[in-house]
């Protein structure tokens, strides 16, 4: 997609959840002060939403909204009555690093079974691997955070299970790498067989090629072909994977974000979408949206990079 | 002697030896696809299809009593899996709830399903301008992650019934399996059947209802069923994060929502139970999922 395809999926986007989010002008109140607003009566309700902006015509509303936005004003959020500018760079921090670790370890350890099912292949791992990879794939991920939460916190009193630092240990980067055990844990385990089972796949193709009997020939351990040659012929898939799985692993984490109470981008929509805040959640979707679009361009200059045949294919992207 | 098709006649001439070993391959691929039969997950998807719709004749208690003076009890003669933190005997809640998440998750397969059809086939037998228009909406709307797109319409849509939010998570989930449709019908419309179809008469409608829908089903059977699981896992997330179902309707994944208390009250039961339950529905769905993707791709019988 050309830049100027990125900008108006990002234009169209932003415009069906405005006007979705517009749909019901009395739920704004219900953000701002909570129940209370079932008690105003019909005039106050109606002087509220006149002096919070929501009672002009839908275009000139998203007029006003976009232009603010182009001047780096976010909005207000009516549930969290703070600037959104200001509330989000520590949100964005937490989900970063939460999602960012977990994609590192998903991928890392992904490539690493995958290569040890083919080292071994159909021998008891490879076969113990990949029935545990695909149970863990089809739990569902929010009762997995529970089982785990019940193991060890409730039970061992070995983990912490909410939040991602105690009271005063912002900074602390012990006491965050305790809150992140079990996130990060949940987030492996229900993603890494997705795209390990992929990558074997990919690979057993790959050890059944004529220079893979060669290079044993000319004298090659099994790890030294495998982790050499093996390896490259499977990157331009693994890059691929890498690229696509954005949007699955973002939504991923708004559930584990959700179930463990963890300060992030997933738990504000979660919480956003509860409390009908809706300019928060329609910044929200435009960041995640952004960022898959954004991985997907990425993923073709990447693939076009590491795969020469490709790169005739590519032609211009921008 | 009466004519020979061309493969009999191919086999007649190919040596004896040969002709074993072919018969061998195919005797050896048919035991295997009877082997293949997805007897346990089969099995397990009908077991539970059957306590759903049986559920008031197989609950002890109601799932409305509320036992308060016996809440939180482990497994016992009288509550055959216990009571939650609310008092409710979690077997009889079991079939009520697996009742509601199997309608929910079959009323957004249907929706999903005709979406994807309608807009697939649409899509495939419309001009070019039409076709990459509907594409890039499908690519955008695919962009953000699924789970967004519930929660938007969940918050939008006050009340929440067993139909509406069918409706909602079957609107937010044909995306992939219309873009699979639109691609499998336009390799087909090339096809001669197609040209001769038009050529005797047949309108576009016919020609895509009785020749392109039932060469294209067998290939996404593995999509389908995908949809129907994520169907019932997307019910069971968002009622656990109380944007699906109100409370008073249960499905399974609000019997998980009280979890919070089940773990101040070390009733490990409330949680490991009704998850397991969960767990079996997603699986063998998706067992019999894998099951048909192997079955389209079996080698061609040697008759």
């Amino acid at each position: 997609m050309s830049a100027a395809g990125l900008v108006l999926s990002l234009l169209i986007l932003s415009l069906i959840i405005f006007l979705t989010s517009r749909l019901l002008p009395g739920s704004p109140l219900n953000a701002l002060i909570g129940d209370h607003a079932d008690m105003l009566s019909a005039q106050q309700s109606k002087e509220a939403l006149a002096a919070l902006g929501f009672d002009r015509p839908l275009c000139q509303q998203y007029f006003t909204w976009l232009c603010n936005l182009l001047q780096g004003n976010l909005g207000f959020s009516l549930y969290y009555k703070l600037a959104i500018s200001e509330l989000l760079p520590p949100l964005l921090v937490n989900t970063l690093i939460l999602g960012g670790l977990s994609y590192i370890l998903i991928f890392a350890l992904a490539l690493a079974l995958a290569l040890t099912c083919i080292r071994f292949e159909d021998s008891l791992i490879d076969r113990l691997i990949c029935k545990l990879g695909s149970l863990c794939y089809f739990l569902p991920s929010f009762w997995l955070c529970l089982l785990l939460i019940l193991i060890f916190s409730v039970s061992l009193q070995w983990l912490p299970s909410s939040g991602a630092y105690s009271y005063g240990g912002q900074q602390d980067l012990l006491d965050r790498a305790e809150h992140l055990v079990l996130p990060c844990c949940v987030m492996i385990l229900s993603h890494m067989w997705y795209y390990g089972s992929m990558l074997r796949n990919r690979l057993s193709l790959e050890v059944r090629m004529p220079y893979v009997l060669t290079a044993r020939a000319c004298g090659l351990g099994p790890w030294r072909i495998l982790t050499t040659v093996c390896l490259r012929a499977a990157l331009p898939l693994l890059i691929n994977l890498m690229a696509v799985s954005a949007a699955h692993i973002i939504g991923g984490t708004y559930v584990v974000e959700a179930v463990f109470n963890y300060p992030g981008i997933g738990n504000a929509a979660v919480l956003s979408a509860k409390n009908h805040d809706y300019d928060l959640l329609l910044i929200l979707t435009l960041i995640s949206g952004s960022f898959i679009i954004l991985s997907a361009i990425a993923a073709r200059f990447l693939a076009a990079a590491s795969d020469p045949r490709l790169k005739a294919a590519a032609g211009a992207v921008i | 002697m009466a004519k020979r098709s061309p493969s009999q006649d191919l086999f007649d001439r190919a040596s004896a030896a040969d002709r074993q070993q072919a018969q061998e391959l195919a005797f050896r691929v048919r035991e295997s696809e009877r082997r293949a039969l997805p007897y346990f997950s089969g099995g397990i998807f009908i077991l539970l299809c059957l306590a759903a719709l049986c559920a008031p004749l197989l609950a002890v208690h109601s799932p409305e009593q509320f036992f308060l003076t016996k809440a939180n009890m482990p497994p016992c003669a009288e509550f055959f899996l216990g009571t939650d933190p609310l008092g409710r005997d979690l077997y009889s809640l079991l079939f009520y709830a697996l009742r509601t998440s199997l309608a929910v998750g079959l009323i957004s397969f249907t929706v999903s399903v005709l979406l994807a059809l309608t807009i697939g086939v649409i899509s495939a037998l419309s001009p070019d301008l039409i076709d990459r228009a509907l594409q890039r909406l499908l690519e955008l709307l695919q962009s953000i992650p699924q789970i967004l797109l519930f929660m938007l319409l969940c918050a939008i849509i006050p009340s929440h019934s067993i139909l509406t939010l069918g409706l909602i998570i079957g609107s937010c989930s044909f995306f992939a399996l219309a873009r699979l449709l639109r691609s499998e019908v336009k390799t087909l419309l090339s096809a001669d059947f197609v040209l001769a179809a038009r050529g005797l008469g047949s309108s576009a409608a016919r020609i895509a209802l009785t020749h392109l829908l039932p060469q294209v089903l067998p290939g996404l059977s593995f999509a389908l069923t995908s949809t129907l699981s994520s169907a019932i896992a997307a019910e069971a997330v968002l009622s656990f994060l109380g944007l699906g179902l109100s409370p008073e309707i249960l499905s399974l994944g609000g019997l998980l929502t009280i979890s919070e208390r089940a773990f101040l009250m070390h009733s490990w039961w409330c949680v490991l139970i009704p998850g397991l339950v969960l767990t079996a529905l997603l699986g063998s769905v998706t067992a019999l999922g894998s099951y048909f993707s192997r079955r389209s791709v079996r080698p061609c019988s040697y008759l």
